[in-house]
């Protein structure tokens, strides 16, 4: 069957970021416990209220047990074999040319902007690189509008009061087990603050990269917009073929104040692990944004089509009168890859809308599955809120799972959900054919049609990126 | 925490233990029992749990029924409706009246009165489906309960006349009790069944039942349950059906009241080419708690499925549907189809809805739909404008909106009845 082949095709393709690159790096030896998180800090040159911070969420995580209602299935992870900091040279750096030539080759191959051409194209990066921000570009322009966009250590250093003001307030330290541990060890991310009535001159975006063997990454951002401001956020990932499972615990923090405007857009690529399922990455994430006052919005997109095992779900508190929540979401899974995200909407305002857009793609061996809650409290009347959720199946071994919870108590509220699982019909592929458009240009056209819906909400540079990663995530494509 | 937990479980329990035997499923009982002992009461930490609390009644103290005579017994009837009739009052069997005609294969009997041939069958379909892992409430029921009927359809017979199991309850002190059917509907066969449940007497009251269900190849079987006990009464059911080849069940749960309600409703489709339609009602007000639990099984391929709950929640009330599907690895062709529809009345009623797709097989069509919202404003303008009172035009849409669920009901007497209940709550509610 020529549908055979093509689904063999498809399992059998390779990751093509696969590679890694060798950077001197100074490392914590292996483990978690007090005095590594000492370790960190003093690395990074922190003052107390920051130690304390990571001490209180240390103690506090010590007594959490590792959730497992998702719908996921991995090995135990063994905590104290993680290494918990690692950075690439410590000295600061002014120019690229002092940038590690390997880092910029690593950039190169995965086409990241960083270079003078890339510059051309109005992208502003802060590119993590294991742990630890190695070089920030249109600072200066930035900071003539007052924006702030640096790594969050240097953010530490130079607006502690930002920081100290917002740290910990969307999402708290006993958040969770992940975001826990998190708090308790991130080493690094970014911090992206918006005077009152700016607007973001530039798309901010972040490539963060995953490069140490056996180093957990847990990056920290935070994101403020004051009153009438608005950003557009970029997070894009890509990470080199492992062995061993790697973990990955982030936390994002949005918090916009009256009539800001958050755009947060991620496209995910990390190593989902080979054909069985050996190795690749382990991404639990922990986002929420909050709509702190009125008329504020906060828009989620993403592009997941890697990692092993994807535990993540962006959400959002509508607690200003008026305002709005998105959540638009492909999620791809092929061969042994797992992922169980989705999104929450908490409606505590009124009149506060919130849209969620779905779509997972489950091929080879995966489960995928989406879970959300929309909560509409007593006092959000005339809350608004329209779920979709569409599972697209190829292959008879992978599974699509929906786990919706609807919670309402208020009379004027109305939710919307609705969700359809299906496969690639094959009267659409019929039809395809009987107009000369091959099989696999015809997945590649439907699959295309399914997710356009979230596709076109990403910013342009960012849609032709994704766009190549569903491709490659689905190439060959299937029948 | 968990040692209360462990204290509350057995002292749960010690309301329901009895000698009483039933003269059939004795190694099951006895095992039933065993895992009585590690078995805990489900908190809202467990999820399947997660929207209704027991606090409710296992704060409450309950005694076993003794009086089983009521005066109510009139209020169980639905009029005009010609039905070979069970009545069980405060649980016990109270009597049988199978109605002359020619349903004659026809076996209506309560456990007490079945004959030994009766129970070697009844014995081979007793807690086969309700296994291990059904729950404590499940267990608790084949451990302690020797009480139930038992109704079976011989091979290529077609009932003609709906079997109605009537449920009264009518103490004068706060009782609790169990209850199980085991109905088995043999080849090509064909039965209608209605359970109604009525409340007198005002005591808090508390049912634990159990419904075991075999459907078999090309066989059909309606089931049609009508809740109305009372504020003060709960009610937790698990119903069990199995459904081979071919064959078509049609279950149909409506609720009027209830203090705690507790509807698991498991439909395993065993056979292909088989369907199963699932509808629910509910209309609630004060502090009625009603909580719809559903999964459907898709096994096998080319088998459909479809499911619609919708509810009118008014006063301090709660309503919680969890809805899931389940397409197993080789039930292709599978079409399952699901919606839970919500209105509410006030700001201080609830709901929570949960449905679930579980899908592990590629070649299906499944879909889910969830809302919750409020009356029609320009509906109710609309009916204003040609003269009908807004009280009357929100009776009319509930009303329209409830009628859904029910009025495929092949049984006429039913439909109206079940009508008649939902117009005359409006009516005490206005």
């Amino acid at each position: 069957m020529a549908d055979d082949i093509l689904l063999q095709e498809i399992t059998s393709q390779k990751y093509k970021y696969g590679f890694t690159i060798d950077i001197e790096s100074e490392q914590a030896p292996p483990g978690l416990n007090e005095e590594i998180i000492h370790f960190i800090s003093a690395k990074k040159n922190e003052p107390e209220w920051m130690l304390n911070f990571r001490l209180k969420a240390y103690r506090h995580w010590l007594t959490l047990e590792e959730p497992d209602w998702a719908k996921v299935d991995y090995p135990k992870i063994d905590y104290q074999s993680i290494i918990y900091y690692s950075a690439p040279k410590s000295k600061k750096l002014n120019s690229l040319d002092e940038v590690d030539p390997e880092i910029l080759k690593t950039f190169e191959k995965l086409g990241i902007p960083l270079d003078e051409q890339k510059l051309l194209s109005g992208v502003a990066v802060d590119a993590v690189v294991d742990s630890v921000s190695v070089k920030t570009t249109f600072k200066e322009k930035l900071a003539e509008k007052g924006v702030i966009f640096c790594s969050f250590s240097e953010a530490v250093q130079e607006h502690p009061e930002l920081v100290k003001k917002y740290l910990g307030t969307v999402v708290p330290y006993n958040d969770n087990f992940f975001a826990t541990l998190n708090c308790a060890v991130f080493t690094d991310g970014s911090f992206v603050y918006i005077p009152k009535g700016v607007r973001c001159p530039m798309e901010l975006s972040t490539y963060f990269r995953i490069n140490e063997a056996k180093t957990g990454q847990f990056e920290r951002t935070l994101i403020v917009a004051e009153e009438g401001s608005y950003v557009s956020y970029l997070e894009g990932c890509t990470a080199p073929m492992r062995d061993e499972n790697q973990l990955h615990a982030a936390v994002v923090e949005l918090v916009a104040m009256k009539s800001a405007e958050i755009k947060y857009s991620t496209v995910q690529n990390w190593y989902p692990g080979d054909e069985n399922g050996k190795g690749g990455i382990y991404n639990f994430v922990t986002k929420r944004g909050i709509c702190k006052e009125d008329n504020a919005k906060i828009s989620w997109t993403q592009v997941e089509t890697g990692s092993s095992i994807t535990w993540k779900y962006p959400s959002v508190i509508l607690k200003g009168d008026n305002s709005i929540g998105e959540f638009y979401s492909v999620a791809v899974t092929n061969n042994r890859q797992q992922a169980d995200t989705g999104t929450k909407m908490l409606h505590i305002g009124k009149n506060t809308r919130s849209t969620i857009v779905s779509k997972g793609i489950s091929a080879g061996k995966s489960q995928n599955a989406y879970r959300g809650q929309v909560k509409i409290m007593k006092s959000a009347s005339n809350a608004r809120n329209f779920s979709q959720c569409d599972s697209l199946l190829i292959g008879d071994k992978c599974g699509a799972h929906t786990f919706p919870y609807i919670e309402s108590a208020h009379s004027s509220a109305i939710v919307e959900h609705e969700a359809t699982t299906s496969k690639i019909g094959e009267d659409q592929i019929f039809y395809c054919n009987q107009r000369g458009i091959d099989t696999e240009q015809a997945v590649s056209l439907i699959v295309n049609g399914f997710t356009k819906e979230v596709l076109k909400q990403l910013p342009m540079e960012f849609a032709v990126e994704a766009q190549k990663l569903l491709a490659i995530s689905l190439e060959g494509s299937v029948g | 925490m968990n040692q209360i937990l462990r204290d509350t479980t057995k002292a749960f329990i010690s309301q329901f233990e009895t000698d009483k035997e039933t003269g059939f499923g004795e190694d099951k009982r006895k095992e039933a029992v065993k895992m009585l002992e590690q078995a805990l009461l489900p908190t809202t930490k467990t999820e399947a749990w997660k929207y209704t609390s027991l606090k409710a009644i296992t704060s409450k103290r309950y005694q076993s029924p003794e009086n089983h005579a009521s005066r109510n017994l009139g209020i169980c009837c639905i009029p005009e409706l010609d039905a070979h009739t069970i009545l069980f009052v405060n649980g016990a069997f109270h009597s049988v009246c199978l109605s002359s005609g020619n349903d004659e294969a026809l076996i209506v009997k309560s456990f007490g009165e079945m004959s030994e041939e009766e129970s070697i069958i009844a014995e081979k379909y007793f807690a086969e489906i309700s296994a291990k892992d059904s729950g404590i409430f499940t267990t608790l029921n084949t451990a302690y309960n020797p009480e139930g009927v038992f109704i079976y359809v011989p091979a290529g017979t077609i009932i003609h006349k709906p079997v109605h199991i009537q449920h009264l309850t009518d103490s004068s002190i706060d009782i609790a009790f169990q209850h199980r059917n085991i109905i088995v509907v043999g080849e090509n066969s064909s039965l209608k069944v209605i359970e109604t449940y009525h409340g007198a007497g005002g005591k808090n009251t508390l049912r634990n039942q159990v419904s075991e269900i075999f459907v078999a190849q090309n066989a059909s079987f309606t089931g049609i349950k009508y809740q109305n006990e009372g504020d003060k009464a709960s009610h937790i059911e698990q119903c069990n059906i199995i459904q081979k080849g071919n064959s078509v069940t049609d279950f149909y749960t409506i609720s009027l009241s209830g203090e705690i309600v507790r509807n698991n409703l498991n439909i395993h489709i065993n056979g292909e080419r088989a369907h199963a339609g699932l509808k629910g009602g509910y209309l609630l007000s004060g502090n009625q708690h009603v909580d719809n639990y559903t999964e459907v099984h898709h096994i096998m391929p080319n088998c459909t499925s479809n499911e619609l709950y919708k509810g009118i929640i008014g006063g301090e009330a709660t309503a919680v549907f969890n809805g899931k599907i389940q397409v197993y690895p080789d039930a292709q062709k599978t079409q399952a189809y699901q919606s839970n529809k919500s209105i509410l009345l006030t700001d201080t009623a609830n709901v929570y809805t949960k449905p679930q797709l579980e899908i592990y097989a590629d070649d299906v069509k499944c879909s889910h739909g969830a809302t919750t919202g409020q009356i029609n404003e320009d509906a109710l303008f609309y009916m204003q404008a040609r003269g009908i009172s807004r009280a009357d035009a929100r009776k009319l849409l509930v009303c329209a909106f409830l009628e859904d669920t029910f009025e495929s009901i092949g049984i006429e007497e039913v439909r109206k009845y079940i009508h008649a209940a939902i117009q005359q709550k409006l009516d005490i509610q206005g």
